[in-house]
């Protein structure tokens, strides 16, 4: 599994379909949301599909700290899970002014 | 030579900036210090004041343009036209100030808040205008060292849980985190322009800290 995070619009979904086409490609809130970044982890790990995997996350971290629990715990659990899947991704890639550096 | 300098607020990037800008000038005539920002009132024109007296000392000409920086070379005093511009290295800063002039302040001398004499048409994003001036003023200088900021990886305020109602699909797509539309907007166009210019750059540099890190050499 190939996972590229960045910032907001630096154009990690260009680096993906230009590095990576063909993968299937998933939006890592949407993994946050709907099934759970750990039952993804466990498919992958059973699955083939795996290699042919792309997940591409935005970076929220370097803000300052929120002034509200909602969104300290929204931020805590989303970066928890985003190093839970770049501990299993084979390659971490960051985008950076729409240039990709492998960092994984 | 074209070479974006991104960073964080107090990164080191304007110092980085200078000197890239100084190392590139020692094989051209003169050195431009295009300063995007807009003189707001006596506090701003202090330290404006303070950073052109230090800059001066170091050989850089300071032309003040908020926006429309494609007529650098009409907007150069007459006493330094006769310097030939193609011979000239321009330190641009800052894009994602020149970006907030053209689309929060109205110039001053248009009534209308048009975008100026820029040659784009006016239904053009503002993204692809900027885009217009910059590649116009590369196409006139022989270096351009452009100085931008790293706001991209805050991601923005949690949106309310809207409520499901069967026919709103669209909010349910919406991202976890955001800003105020205008504020997306802004950071839309902002990389936009880093993406477009970044492929244009002979060099994309990110400072940190003081550091560079070399994303295209």
């Amino acid at each position: 599994m190939i996972l590229i995070i960045g910032g907001k619009y630096q154009g990690k979904h260009d680096y993906a379909a230009e590095h990576f086409k063909g993968l299937n490609t998933y939006d890592f809130e949407e993994l946050l949301k709907n099934c759970g970044v750990q039952a993804f982890i466990e498919k992958m790990n059973y699955s083939e599909d795996s290699g042919k995997t792309v997940v591409i996350a935005d970076e929220n971290a370097s803000g300052i700290v929120p002034d509200n629990m909602e969104e300290i715990r929204f931020r805590e659990e989303y970066n928890r899970k985003l190093l839970l899947l770049s501990g299993e991704a084979d390659e971490v890639h960051r985008v950076f002014c729409g240039i990709g550096m492998r960092i994984k | 030579m074209v070479e974006l300098i991104v960073g964080g607020s107090g990164s080191g990037k304007s110092e980085y900036a200078e000197k890239e800008a100084l190392r590139l000038s020692r094989e051209s005539n003169r050195l431009i210090y295009l300063a995007t920002m807009e003189n707001s009132g006596s506090e701003a024109s202090k330290r404006i004041k303070k950073h052109r007296e230090n800059r001066d000392g170091k050989g850089f000409f300071t032309v003040e343009l908020p926006r429309n920086v494609g007529e650098l070379k009409e907007k150069m005093p007459a006493s330094e036209k006769a310097a030939n511009p193609g011979e000239c290295t321009v330190l641009l800063e800052a894009l994602s100030v020149l970006l907030a002039n053209e689309m929060f302040s109205k110039e001053p001398e248009m009534p209308s808040g048009g975008y100026g004499s820029s040659t784009a048409p006016e239904s053009e994003r503002v993204g692809e205008r900027i885009l217009h001036d910059i590649e116009k003023l590369i196409s006139s200088v022989k270096h351009l060292v452009i100085v931008s900021d790293d706001v991209f990886r805050e991601g923005g305020r949690l949106q309310p849980e809207t409520e499901s109602a069967p026919d709103n699909e669209s909010d349910d797509k919406e991202k976890g985190l955001k800003y105020p539309d205008i504020t997306e907007e802004y950071l839309k166009e902002l990389g936009f322009l880093h993406r477009r210019i970044a492929e244009i750059s002979d060099r994309v540099v990110e400072v940190a800290a003081g550091n560079e890190v070399l994303w295209k050499k």
